[in-house]
Formats: structure tokens, sequence, C-alpha cells
């Protein structure tokens, strides 16, 4: 089949690869219909985050139809129609079982490679690092889906297939995100990343009860997404403080969560990011973390920072800022699996709708240059879909 | 001046040889053993029964090696980094209940060479007992194989995280022989 590998860092090329088929008893194979890129992907494919191997099959949001079915799927048909979170549920261990599937205590067959910097190892991912697994992804024609009947959740024929695809990640994670906000009725909830993730977590404040979400980013038609989606918007560089920024739209008190939607890629502004630019640029930081220290300081006293963008082992991290003002910092890779019938719902109903992020669509074979007009976020590109 | 690569591969270089070290001044033995707790959320006697019967211990293994049994005699043949020789390694399985070593334990079983009596012996031991707050078994899996250059706290992770997925799924987490670097011709 054919399939976007990653042979090192800024190099992707479609190339033809094997078909992926059964193996575990509780396997399904799925022919991906649509796939698509994650800010996630950009942390390997700039290098900043190590183990990848030259040939990997990458990509971990996706949808598509069954077409095989190990021996012990009972629930999973051939032919379903069916999104798949990003992350390898069990379904069976503490974590699983307890609403958290990121954390499955079974699913990665790489743990030993994770838990030295961990203590205690997560689940496996689809098409990422080989500590997270080494599964193969979903840039690709066909692609294999561990525990089919934990993962795969058959889509509803008023939801459509794109709506199907964020389903697996990019609304997974932002909903995730908003769940630990812990919204009250009319809260205010501010988001820092207008990207895929940052866009659905504002929505999914919103369905979750939030009266107000705010968005930082800076470019103007991610804004106008955000606008769209009824959130209020800040562009960081057209303002001489975002801070003062979100006082000022808050009555001087400050959003009562934060989520964090930028992850270590992220651009600053101030004395502090130059620091942190240099500091990444020789390698003597993995990142700069300006996006998270702004979350934590624009969170008003006792809120919540909830932390969806992904950072390696941060070297700085403001931990007076949280003691000081109360705050509760909540993180964790999605629990796409636990949400999804929610989250179903919610676009089932109109109150959350991810197409707008679908600005590119292609074919697989044009992969390469969709991965190059999301990193460079050329061509107002919020997300590049494959179809393979 | 080290990359963020290095910084982690590092990083993860000493923890390994970290987990390795604390081993040996836990269970007072060499330092080139290790030993890797995990809590499976099944009773002792499930866990103590995958650990008796072969077959399960052999899918546990997975590629570091195979594992034959006839009664109580188990012949070991362990696979070896960058070497297609695997090492083979004859055993003797003992069972003992409560042990001083281990205290509270319930179930502990002991694989090594009868032969080999010396103070350095190599050895495969797996305790069981009840995990706090019934949440089912507590397992330690402590080894110190006669495998060169073996990274032995990743394997001692690596078999016991594997005999608990077994435990919980049925089946061994795997990317073989379907890894995600793919080998077709391209
Ligand atoms: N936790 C999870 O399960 C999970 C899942 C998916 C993605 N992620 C992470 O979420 C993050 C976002 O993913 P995405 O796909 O939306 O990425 P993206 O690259 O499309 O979006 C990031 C956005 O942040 C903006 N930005 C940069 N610096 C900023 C700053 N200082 N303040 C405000 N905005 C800033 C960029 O302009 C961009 O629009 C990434 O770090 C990704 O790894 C986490
Ligand atoms: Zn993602
Ligand atoms: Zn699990």
């Amino acid at each position: 089949m054919r399939a976007l590998v990653w042979n090192g860092v800024n190099d992707l090329a479609v190339e033809t690869v094997d078909d992926p088929t059964l193996i575990n008893p509780h396997d399904v194979v799925l022919r991906v219909g649509l796939t698509v890129t994650c800010g996630s992907d950009l942390h390997f494919i700039d290098g900043y985050l190590p183990g990848m191997r030259p040939g990997d099959v990458f990509g971990h949001e996706f949808m598509g139809e069954v077409v095989e079915v190990g021996s012990q799927v009972s629930r999973t048909k051939v032919g379903d129609r069916v999104t798949v979170p990003s992350f390898v549920s069990c379904g069976e261990c503490w974590y699983c079982s307890r609403g958290m599937p990121s954390l499955c205590d079974t699913t990665n067959p790489n743990a030993a490679l994770q838990q030295p910097v961990l203590g205690y190892p997560g689940g496996g991912i689809y098409g990422y690092t080989h500590p997270f697994g080494g599964y193969q992804g979903s840039h690709a024609e066909y692609v294999r889906v561990p525990f089919g009947d934990v993962n795969c959740f058959t889509v509803p024929d008023d939801v459509t297939d794109v709506q199907a695809l964020f389903a697996s990640d990019a609304l997974a994670t932002g909903y995730t995100g908003a769940v630990f906000c812990d919204v009250q009725p009319g809260d205010t909830v501010a988001v820092f990343g207008a990207g895929g993730v940052g866009l659905m977590a504002a929505a999914s404040a919103r369905a979750l009860g939030a009266g107000r979400t705010i968005v930082v980013d800076r470019l103007p038609e991610r804004l106008d997404l955000a606008r769209a989606q009824g959130s209020e918007v800040v562009d960081y560089t057209a303002v001489d403080s975002v801070q003062e920024a979100l006082r000022e739209m808050t009555g001087g008190r400050g959003p009562d969560a934060v989520v964090e939607a930028v992850g270590m890629e992220g651009h600053g502004t101030g004395v502090q990011h130059v620091v942190d630019r240099a500091k990444q640029a020789v390698r003597a930081s993995t990142d700069r973390a300006t996006p998270l220290r702004e979350a934590i300081m624009a969170c008003r006293k006792g809120g919540v920072v909830s932390v969806l963008g992904v950072y390696g082992l941060t070297d700085s991290f403001p931990m007076a800022m949280v003691t000081n003002k109360g705050l509760t910092i909540r993180s964790a890779q999605q629990f796409g699996q636990t949400h999804m019938a929610a989250m179903l719902e919610h676009v089932q109903a109109g109150r959350i709708d991810p197409t707008p992020l679908a600005t590119h669509t292609m074919p697989l074979e044009e992969s390469v240059e969709g991965y190059r007009l999301f990193k460079e976020k050329e061509d107002g590109c919020v997300r590049a879909v494959f179809r393979p | 001046m080290s990359g963020p690569r290095d910084t982690i591969a590092s990083a993860v270089r000493g923890a390994v040889q970290g987990v390795a070290g604390k081993v040996g001044e836990v269970v007072g033995r060499r330092s080139s053993g290790a030993q890797q707790t995990l809590t499976v959320g099944r009773p002792v006697d499930d866990v103590a029964a995958l650990w008796r019967d072969p077959a399960a211990v052999r899918q546990a293994l997975g590629d570091a090696g195979t594992v034959e049994a006839d009664g109580d005699r188990w012949t070991w043949r362990l696979a070896r980094p960058g070497s297609d020789e695997p090492v083979e390694w004859r055993t003797t399985l003992e069972e003992g209940g409560p042990s001083t070593a281990f205290p509270g334990s319930s179930v502990v079983l002991r694989w090594s060479d009868p032969a080999d009596a010396s103070e350095a012996a190599s050895e495969l031991v797996v305790v069981l007992r009840e995990a706090p707050q019934d949440l089912g078994t507590e397992q330690v899996v402590r080894l110190d194989l006669p495998v060169p250059d073996l990274a032995a706290g990743a394997m001692a992770l690596t078999l016991g995280y594997r005999a608990r997925a077994l435990l919980m799924t049925g089946e061994v987490p795997t990317i073989t022989p379907q890894p995600s670097g793919r080998s077709a011709d391209r």
C-alpha cells in the first residue's frame, strides 16, 4: 500500500510499504477514509522529539471503514464506518476502566523505553515515536487497530466523515481539555492557540456551559474561525500585553480557566522569548514553554490551567505562580474513548462543529506538500486532510 | 553542547542505570540485576498460574527469547543483544511460600541453575503478593540473566508488563511482524 513515511528530520516521502494484517485476536484492520495532520507531528518532524526511525509510517488522527476483524472481536463488524481515538486503549486495565484510556497499562509494546522518563509508562499511540509504542500510523491506505471493540466507534449517519475524523483527535483533545476546566455556567475560558486543538477546546468549553471563550493567536484566518464559532479573540501581535488584554476583557479578574493549546513550538514576545529562542536554537533547551508561562500568568487566582500543548523536558517552570495563585494544573493526552458518546452528541446537535478545521483536502500522494502547508501555516491552512 | 536527542537519550540511559543500581542496593546483590514491580488487577492465584505455564511465559518473552519446560526443568534460549546466537540457560523452577527476603509474599517462583552454586548465579525471581486496597496482585520481577549486554531493568519491566497484559487482555501488545518502520520495497 502507499503511505507517508518519516525518513529523517524534515524528510518525508510517500512510499510503498507492506499492508498491515491482523496480529492479535482483538485487532481490526481499517481502510483509512480520511487522515489528517496534527500539531503533535511537528515535534518529531522538526526533530525536537526523538524516537522516530527512518521509514516510520506516521499519523494518528483518522476515520475509515472496517475491512477485517480478529477472532475475538465481537461488536465491530466489517463495513462499519468508524472513528478511532489516537491512543490505544485495552478497555480492561485500571486506567482504561476509570476513563483514562491514554494512560492504558497494557498497550505500549515499548513501555520499557518510556518508563525511565515517566516512571510509569503510558499507552500506545498510532504513528508516533517509538517510546509511544511504534505502531504503524494512519497516513496510509490501511491501518491495524488493536482492541477493535474498544477503539472503533461507529459514526452516526448524520455525522460526516470530516466531523468523525476530528473526533479522533483535535476534538477529542479539545474536549478533554475543556472537561478539565471544570466549567461552571457562565465561566470565562481563555484558550491559547487557535489550531485544531485550541478551536475545539473553545467550542467544547461553550458546549459545556462557558459563558465566554477568548481565543489567543496571531494568525488572522484562525482568529476568524474562532470568531465564527462564537469566541472573542486576542491577536497577541496586535496588543502590548496579552495579560492586560485579558484582564481588561474580564473586569480585571482574569479568566476562570485557561487552556494551553500551543505546545513546544510556541512563539512569544518579550525578553524571555528571546532568551528561550536562543537556548532552543543551540539545543540547550528542548522547549521555550512561553505559551505555558503565559497561560499560567493569565489565569485568575484559584483557577484551572488545562495544558494540552505537548512539551518535552521543559527546563524552567514557574512553580511560584502556581502556588501563590492557588492554581490547579490539569493535563493529559486526550481521553477520546471516554468522551466519544458526548462529543458525537454535541456534533449531532450542532453545538460543536469541527468541519471548518479541514481547510485543505488532498490525495495522500500530495501529503508531503500538505505537511509543508500545515507547518508553515501557509494559505490559511489549519489542518491538511488526506484521502488515501 | 548536546541536543535534545542526546539529553533525552542520556536521561534514559541514566535512569536505566539508576534502576539497576537501586535494585543492587535494595536486594543487596550484584548491581547487574534488576527489579520491577507492577500491580496486576488479577488475583494472586491467576498471576501465579500464568508464571507456572511455559506457554504463557514464552508469550511474555516475545522477541527476548523462548523457553521449553519438562516438569520443573525449564530450558531458556535468550536473545543476546547484537548477536544471532541465543544464550542457552538450563534452570529448575523452585516454588516457595512466604519468605523472609520478601515479607508478606504469598508466592515466590525462582528459576536458577542448580549446578551453579556461586554467589553470582543467574536467576529469575517472581514474587507475588496481594496488592494494597484490593487492587489485585503486586508482581515483583527480579532478574539477573546470563546474557551479556542485557538492559536488565528494561527486560524486567518488559517481562512483567507483558505478563500483566496477557492476564488483563488475553494478548501481548506487539508491533511484530509489523513495526511502523517498514522494510517493504519502496
Ligand atoms: N494532549 C493531547 O492529547 C494532544 C493531542 C493533539 C495535539 N496536542 C498538542 O496540542 C498542540 C496544538 O496542536 P494543533 O494541532 O492545534 O497545532 P497547531 O500548530 O495547528 O496550532 C498551534 C497554534 O498556536 C499558535 N501559537 C503559537 N505561539 C502562540 C502563543 N505564544 N500564544 C498563542 N498562540 C500561539 C500558532 O499560531 C498556532 O495557530 C500541540 O502542541 C500538539 O502537540 C495534544
Ligand atoms: Zn494529535
Ligand atoms: Zn488499558
